[in-house]
């Protein structure tokens, strides 16, 4: 019996395995809105580069609210835009590949419906990033009707930014349409930030399904299978057990494979950023390399023994990169890195670097006066730079008004 | 030397200290006792005013490892366990799939804490700047807060971090770092950040060797293995290293095998190294303060032996009372009265708490089996003590290791749901990290509930490992 339980084991996972994901493929449509609208399971509708053409972005904006009004120079930017002829109930999703995307742009998709041919809708992409990005259509209030044209706008600052559209698919709510969209969500490559030790999603964008709750459904599911079948077996226990683990296991293993391919992906990002080069040479390849250029400058102005103080001043609250970096690169002196405002406990002798504009506090050359408008200080300008200034101060002194800026 | 020399000490120290152990168990609980040695050394040696340098710290460790390997060769003739035996050919079918599995993720892993500059917030932040400190001054300059920073007396050489709690930290991590820097006469080099490379193997061996002596057969033993290592955010923080919560976790995790050794075995020993353990969370973060008093009363109720009947009610009673806290946090409008939340005051430098239920359950649900965090880590756990349950009953509060879960869970739960470091779980900065503290212990947990699925005789397998 035991025998022949051991063989029976690896069928009766690998059936229940097929069976979970069956029943995994039969309740796909149930995790996408619009996914079961009569008509949506249709072939994809594909757009190419050469379908785009430029039109002024002010055209689309002019019948859209929000915060299009605050968007410096949209007069000197341009929508990608294309005509189309499509039923928004068939397109519940879009995929856009998208190229050349400038870092921290925005971009919004913009369309047309036939009913309102003057009038245009849109809708922000969120977490967009070069490559496939997906996004629901069907819970937009205004995707129905005929759809005449699209268009993409990318905002960033004042400049426009870069984006140059490889293609755009509309697709139906159909199960591969899904399983397309989750897999591309999936196995989206999204280089580690310096948040990536809190927590690792497994997915980005606008997700229908997350790979964890896809891979432990499909083990749940399989083990519930199994689990009656084991019953009407009455395989032994350590069979039970191991197949219960595989059936565990293998999905588990399948998350590892879409983890480890982030994993080399991640390898080959930071190796073409830093491999083979010394340590010095790593540095000036960091994103903060231009403050610990600064940081280096400052060496020579910055006493580094722990009796000199510095009080490191930089208009911000809470953990700011940019004054807590400096602080670091500037390691081992002695500062105190909070506030944008002189103190009441700096002494004489206090060196204090003025990170950057702060409102507030300004120095009179003339009179070698450094204030707050609270407090004064005569100081002297130890070292003046595009990033900030450093001051030693020697005497305090009533505060001077209307001080001028360093 | 920096990062061998503290290793082979604590394994030969356990060698002497554990002579029967098997050699995994050694190794894996050797490294994070190495680890505490570094840290009591470079402690002692400025606490004697001799300042830190490398060279005082290597002598010591080199005279523990010598007296240690001396004294394990007396007992037993030999310092080297015997080596596995042979085994049966079918091994190799999970053998080389994990050694597959260790080269391709531990070369990447690797790969990237070489080439990569220190990168992550809190290690540069918090951790890091101590160390550099140190260093720089070949002496433990204090660090103090803020506002004690401010009220110093003029020439007095005391420092404060960009984070206004991070100098109330303990020394533990910047202490291990500076011992690094030390050894590499640098305090800027990757390498310096291996031993959170090395962390997660170190445990992966204890794990190994803890399994093993509670009959696990190799192949599950393995699997294990493959649990532990293969989860992503455990990676995430040995290749972005600096961060001292994989130190927490893993130390906890051991403190626990270590009670479960002394409670399988009745070896006294054991409770010695789960107190070095338990000493260890307390040198890691201000959490593992609650972590060492859970390994601590886990050793009481080892000693007290209560009975099963109570074990349950107890377990019964705190369960119903978190379940309902929970539960209740989601309407937390209903629960408090006034303004003025309930505050807990602990003592010392550490946190007010503010008592306010919080709706935790979906930030639980999204952090456990949602993100991507732990793959199906808490599918498994759930799954093996439900198994542990159909076979054993409430016996399985017997279990000293999933005692130790089940408080440290309810210590986070607490935290995270009924205080205002609700926060920290709904900013999501804080609250994966913290469950990082039970990672390692939840899989310890789970395959010991499936053990007695597979039994074995103990006498089916020669290995020594």
């Amino acid at each position: 019996m035991n025998r022949r339980a051991w063989l029976l084991a690896p069928v009766i996972a690998l059936v229940s395995l097929g069976l979970g994901l069956i029943v995994l493929w039969l309740l796909l449509p149930l995790v996408s809105p619009g996914s079961g609208s009569p008509g949506s399971h249709v072939d994809p509708l594909r757009l190419e580069a050469g379908d785009f053409d430029s039109s002024p972005v002010v055209a689309w904006f002019a019948d859209v609210g929000g915060d299009f009004g605050q968007v410096d120079g949209a007069r000197s930017r341009s929508a990608l835009h294309a005509e189309v002829s499509l039923e928004a109930e068939h397109y519940p999703q879009i995929a856009l590949e998208l190229r050349d995307l400038s870092p921290n742009a925005r971009v919004y998709l913009f369309w047309r419906s036939a009913n309102s041919p003057g009038a245009a809708s849109s809708m922000a992409l969120a977490d967009v990033k070069e490559g496939e990005n997906w996004y629901s259509l069907a819970g937009q209030e205004d995707w129905r009707g005929s759809i005449s044209a699209i268009a993409l706008v990318a905002v960033a600052g004042p400049r426009p930014p870069l984006l140059r559209v490889a293609a755009v698919a509309f697709h139906g709510g159909t199960r591969q349409a899904l399983v397309e969209r989750s897999w591309s969500q999936w196995t989206r490559f999204d280089p580690w930030k310096m948040g990536s030790v809190n927590r690792y999603a497994g997915a980005r964008g606008d997700v229908i399904v997350y790979p964890a709750v896809a891979f432990a459904a499909w083990s749940a599911i399989a083990l519930l299978v199994f689990l009656g079948a084991a019953r009407l077996l009455r395989l032994p226990r350590p069979v039970i057990a191991a197949v219960a683990l595989s059936l565990l296991f293998l999905p588990w293993i399948g998350l590892d494979r879409i983890w480890q391919s982030q994993l080399d992906a991640q390898f080959e990002v930071t190796r073409d950023r830093f491999g083979g080069l010394t340590q010095a040479e790593k540095h000036q390849r960091e994103m903060d390399s231009e403050i610990q250029r600064y940081a280096a400058r400052l060496a020579s102005s910055l006493p580094s023994a722990p009796e000199n103080r510095i009080f490191l001043l930089h208009d911000s609250t809470g953990h700011n990169y940019w004054r807590l970096r400096l602080q670091f690169h500037l390691l081992p002196r002695n500062i105190y890195n909070f506030g944008r405002e002189l103190l009441s406990g700096m002494r004489p002798g206090d060196h204090v670097l003025v990170l950057g504009d702060v409102e507030g506090v300004g120095y009179d050359a003339a009179r070698g006066l450094l204030s707050d408008g609270e407090r004064a200080w005569r100081a002297q300008l130890v070292d003046r730079h595009r990033h900030g200034r450093v001051y030693r101060l020697d005497e305090r002194v009533k505060p001077a008004p209307g001080g001028e800026g360093g | 030397m920096a990062l061998l020399l503290p290793w082979m000490a604590g394994a030969a120290l356990l060698g002497a200290f554990l002579p029967a152990a098997r050699l995994t168990i050694l190794l894996g609980q050797g490294f994070m006792v190495g680890q505490v040695l570094v840290v009591l050394v470079l402690l002692a040696v400025h606490a004697l005013g001799l300042g830190v340098s490398f060279l005082p710290g290597a002598v010591a460790l080199t005279v523990v490892a010598f007296a240690s390997a001396v004294t394990w060769w007396a007992r037993t003739n030999r310092v080297m366990p015997s080596w596995p035996g042979r085994s049966a050919g079918w091994h190799l079918l999970w053998l080389i799939p994990l050694t597959w599995f260790l080269f391709e993720r531990g070369t990447v892993l690797a790969g990237e804490l070489a080439l990569r500059p220190l990168y992550a917030w809190d290690a540069w932040m918090n951790w890091a700047p101590k160390a550099v400190v140190w260093f720089n001054h070949a002496t433990l300059t204090p660090f103090v807060s803020p506002a004690d920073w401010l009220q110093a007396a003029p020439g007095e050489p005391v420092y404060t971090l960009g984070n206004w709690r991070a100098a109330e930290y303990p020394p533990g991590v910047p202490l291990i770092l500076l011992w690094m820097m030390l050894g590499a006469g640098s305090a800027d080099h990757t390498l310096i950040y291996l031993p959170w490379f090395l962390l997660p193997v170190s445990l992966a061996l204890a794990l190994w060797g803890h399994l093993r002596n509670r009959s696990a057969a190799p192949w599950l033993a393995a699997l294990a293995v493959y649990a532990w290592l293969s989860q992503p955010l455990p990676g995430i923080h040995a290749a972005l290293a600096g961060y001292a919560d994989l130190w927490l976790a893993v130390a906890f995790c051991l403190g626990a095998m270590a009670l479960d050794e002394w409670q399988s075995t009745g070896c006294v020993r054991y409770a010695a190294l789960a107190l070095v353990m338990a000493l260890a969370c307390s040198l890691f973060k201000i959490p593992g303060l609650a972590m060492a008093g859970i390994l601590l009363v886990a050793a009481v109720i080892l000693v007290a032996r209560p009975s099963i009947r109570v074990l349950a009610t107890a377990t019964i009673i705190v369960a119903a009372c978190l379940v309902a806290g929970l539960i209740a946090g989601m309407w937390p409008g209903l629960w408090v009265q006034g303004d003025t939340p309930t505050e807990l005051g602990l003592p010392g430098t550490l946190p007010t708490l503010r008592i306010e239920p919080s709706p935790l359950l979906p930030y639980l649900w999204e952090s456990l089996f949602v993100q991507a965090n732990w793959h199906l880590l808490w599918l498994l756990v759930l799954g093996s003590l439900g198994l542990g349950l159909v076979d054993r009953g409430s016996a399985i509060l017997r279990s000293i290791p999933l005692l130790v879960l089940f408080a440290g869970s309810g210590f986070l739960l607490f935290v995270f749901g009924f205080t205002h470091y609700f926060n920290q779980a709904v900013n999501g900065v804080t609250f994966n990290r913290a469950i990082l503290f039970l990672a390692p212990i939840a899989v310890y947990v789970a395959f010991g509930q499936l053990v007695p699925w597979f039994q074995r005789s103990p006498d089916s397998d020669e290995s020594g490992a």
